[in-house]
């Protein structure tokens, strides 16, 4: 911490004596002024700085400009290209071969079992039926090649019929609009804007405006590079993501392709067995989903992209020629005609950008809703990378913000000390530098490693802001991104839930800008209080937050709660989807009684619980819980026994069960002789509950 | 005899002492499913609404049904003996015994709470910090 702090404050003293010599010379002073010279000197503590932060925002803005004129456009139609081309396939045909052959081997080998199954008569396999199933498993397996890839090309020629007759996209290997030209104004705009830089050193010296307008103005004149350089990195990574997409989509129909046999031979074998030995994509259930997903997807982005295109020319056509002339005499009324002159110029020129960019930024979040339609990790990789940049533009904002602050600070230290230009010199430099300088450095070298996330150009920025967070009651919100301690999380999370309660702690649960620390905090909170929702739960947001490194600390206690959603999230230590039965087995009677009815109502979950811990629902449950447990144990009873109950009232489902006792009994015995220890446990479960039914120990009133 | 007039409904544990009572006395089956007893029976029915019928009339259901009307204020407490003995044919002293039981165990649970309470640890007495203990 030490190190960096007093590296950055070396180089920042360097800075200051190597640049006030040559700036000097930019100081608008007569020789005689000394009030002028020493207010100048004085605020090159800020000017500097300022200098360097615009000239970042040139350099990236320079570079963004750049590649989105040159460099993103072909590789994203490359990518688009590649993606739709059916060729690609043919050659895995040797890698599917080899795939295929181990899928007929274990049919050749399930076969044997069933022949010798039947012939010791160990189970019976309905010896017709089951050929009838390795029939066409064995058909399906050897044909999936050219049945998969049949469907991969009918995807893209819809893909390519729907771009083309319906948005005119794509036609000549063509897919993006002609973002060439507002690239190319943007870039002589930035470079034309170039020379306003200087005027971070020429603008007057004079200590009173400089602390209540001229430094607003310099920050303004920094802003505005930052700005152009942002709009044109967002368009750029929707438009990379767009590509990505489709490269993504090939590599996935590749797997797909290759495994294809496996998951053919499972959709012809539907035993408890083979679903067991062939998990997530090798099943056919994981499989076909994911590969329509993935065929179609390209449909589904040419149309956004179709709509980006049409929403560019309208958009286009519509601000041609059109300039906004931005009037700043009202808000800074009685101000000097300079001041007002130059914020005019400042503002019109980023309004005036805005403007032209407004087409291609349109177009872009027409893109960006596409992706984000995409599947799985794909929609949280696109959201990744725009929640960087987003990120970022608010770290830059901030930390300009957070000067303007000390600024405004400082005038108004010296407005109290009524302090005058010549005569309380002195004092303005106690107060402008002691108060001004506190935020901008002090808590620069405080805060420094506390932000281990952050990219190292932000630090700075971001800790001011850090540190004036608990003054400005409306800044909380947004920078919520940047907690990445967890003594600060607890404490935001502590406060939050004070002043607002578990509804204020869950917004911050699902804030997409929050940190993954606080979130976490968060999550811990409402566990920890009983307090996390049915519905924060079961928002796709949350459940991805829980898939993070920081959030999978909290998976399983989530699980608990909601057993149902268990196959939704991958156990670590097998590399499947979690079975119900993987949390229930580890859940203490305490946890027991916190299951959400939403999950009770559940039969895999009824199924997969032990009769004590049924019993603990019944003997300890809430009326909604022992509602919900007979509700899932009559889907349970559908299932297994083939016997539909009426749970409308607990004398009802007692009736109907007792009309049905054979078909329960005759099914509880069946599942009592299985080899299998989950079907036992199930009879058990099916007597235990069905007599505390019978015996009103399980009512709900 | 002071009783709970909270209760309005028999939890679990009340059944439980229902269950055993039944158990001890040789009035019946008080499991249903995996019980042979009940399935004899049950395998004999005709209709499913001969098999309610069959379940309706075990003592168990009987007598659950009668504490759940006193329990609703539909019957009285003091009836329990000669409803025990005219509806599953017991002598007079066995219907008392039992209704007794099922007074005490049941419907008495609000002393019985008062004993659990005053069963709390009072306070510890004030160490008398002036004064050093003698070892």
């Amino acid at each position: 911490m030490n190190k960096i702090s007093k590296k950055f404050n070396k180089i920042f003293a360097f800075s200051l004596l190597f640049l006030s010599f040559p700036a000097l010379a930019m100081a608008q002073c007569a020789w005689w002024d000394l009030g002028c010279w020493l207010g100048w000197l004085v605020t090159l503590i800020f000017r500097i700085p300022i200098f360097f932060f615009a000239l970042g925002g040139v350099f990236l803005g320079v570079v963004a400009l750049i590649m989105g004129l040159i460099v993103v456009p072909p590789i994203v139609n490359t990518l688009i290209l590649l993606g739709l081309n059916d060729a690609i396939y043919s050659p895995f045909s040797t890698t599917w071969g080899l795939v295929r052959n181990f899928a007929l081997s274990l049919v050749r080998i399930f076969l044997l079992i069933v022949g010798l199954m039947t012939i010791f008569r160990v189970r019976e396999y309905e010896a017709r039926r089951t050929l009838v199933s390795f029939l066409i498993g064995i058909l399906l397996i050897s044909f999936s090649f050219s049945i998969v890839t049949q469907i991969i090309r009918w995807g893209n020629v819809f893909t390519n019929y729907v771009g083309q007759t319906f948005f005119g996209v794509g036609g000549g290997g063509e897919y993006l609009p002609n973002v060439g030209n507002i690239y190319r104004g943007l870039l002589n705009a930035l470079l034309n804007h170039f020379g306003k830089i200087w005027n971070i050193f020429t603008i007057d010296g004079d200590l009173g405006k400089f602390f209540t307008r001229n430094l607003f103005i310099i920050i303004l004149i920094s802003i505005s590079y930052w700005i152009f350089a942002f709009l044109s990195i967002y368009v750029s990574f929707v438009l990379i993501a767009l590509g990505i997409v489709f490269l993504i989509r090939v590599g996935y129909l590749v797997c797909l392709l290759i495994v294809s046999p496996i998951a053919f031979l499972t959709f012809g074998l539907r035993t408890k067995e083979v679903r067991q030995i062939f998990g997530g994509f090798l099943n056919w259930e994981g499989w076909w989903p994911k590969f329509l997903e993935w065929v179609f997807i390209g449909i589904v982005l040419m149309i956004w992209l179709g709509v980006a295109v049409k929403i560019f020319d309208a958009l286009t056509a519509q601000v041609a020629g059109k300039t906004l002339n931005v009037d700043c005499s009202k808000a800074l009324s009685g101000q000097d005609a300079s001041i007002v002159a130059q914020c005019n110029e400042e503002v019109s020129l980023i309004a005036n950008q805005m403007l032209s960019f407004i087409p291609a930024i349109a177009a872009a979040i027409a893109i960006h809703i596409g992706v984000t339609t995409a599947p799985g990790m794909i929609k949280q990789a696109v959201q990744g990378i725009i929640g960087a940049v987003t990120l970022l533009a608010t770290a830059v904002i901030a930390a300009a913000t957070a000067a303007l602050t000390a600024g405004a600070s400082a005038a108004a230290s010296a407005t109290a000390a009524g302090a005058s230009r010549l005569g309380a010199a002195g004092a303005f430099l106690r107060a402008g530098v002691t108060e001004g300088g506190r935020v901008f450095t002090g808590s620069l070298a405080k805060g420094l490693p506390q932000l281990k996330e952050m990219p190292e150009e932000f630090k700075p920025g971001v800790e001011m802001v850090g540190g004036i967070t608990r003054r400005i009651p409306w800044a909380r919100r947004p920078l919520r991104a940047l907690i990445y301690e967890r003594e600060d999380a607890e404490k935001e999370v502590e406060r939050t839930y004070k002043e607002k309660g578990a509804k204020g702690v869950e917004e911050i649960v699902k804030s997409p800008i929050a940190s993954p620390v606080l979130k976490s905090e968060g999550v811990r909170k409402l566990l920890k209080e009983n307090k996390l929702s049915d519905e924060l739960i079961e928002s796709e947001d949350f459940q991805r937050f829980l898939r993070t490194k920081e959030g999978s600390k909290y998976q399983k206690d989530v699980l608990k709660l909601r057993v149902d959603l268990a196959p939704q999230f991958i156990n670590p230590q097998t590399n499947r989807p979690f079975r119900p039965e993987d949390i229930i087995k580890e859940m203490t009677p305490a946890d027991v009684i916190k299951i959400r009815p939403r999950a009770l109502i559940v039969p895999e979950v009824v199924s997969a619980m032990n009769p004590e811990q049924a019993d603990t629902i019944i003997r300890r449950g809430s009326v909604s819980q022992k509602e919900a447990l007979a509700k899932g144990y009559a889907e349970m009873l559908r299932r297994e026994a083939n016997v539909v109950v009426d749970t409308t009232t607990p004398e009802r489902l007692r009736n109907s069960m007792v009309q049905s006792f054979p078909a329960i009994q005759s099914t509880i015995d069946r599942l009592r002789e299985s080899p299998h220890p989950e079907d036992v446990n199930r009879a058990e479960t099916i007597r235990r509950v069905g007599n505390r039914i019978l015996d009103r120990r399980l009512s709900w009133y | 005899m002071v009783l709970n007039n909270q209760k309005k409904f028999l939890s679990p544990e009340d059944i439980d002492v229902l269950a055993e009572i039944v158990e001890r006395y040789g009035l019946g089956p008080t499991e249903f499913f995996g019980n042979p007893e009940v399935e004899r029976m049950l395998s004999e029915a005709k209709t499913p609404e001969e098999r309610i019928k069959i379940i309706k009339n075990l003592p168990f259901i009987k007598i659950m049904s009668k504490l759940e009307e006193i329990l609703s204020g539909k019957g009285s407490l003091e009836d329990l003996s000669s409803f025990l003995k005219e509806n599953l044919n017991l002598p007079l002293l066995t219907a008392e015994k039992i209704a007794k039981e099922i007074k005490e165990r049941i419907f008495l649970t609000a002393s019985k709470e008062k004993e659990e309470i005053s069963e709390k640890p009072t306070t510890p007495p004030r160490k008398d910090i002036y004064r050093e203990p003698i070892e």
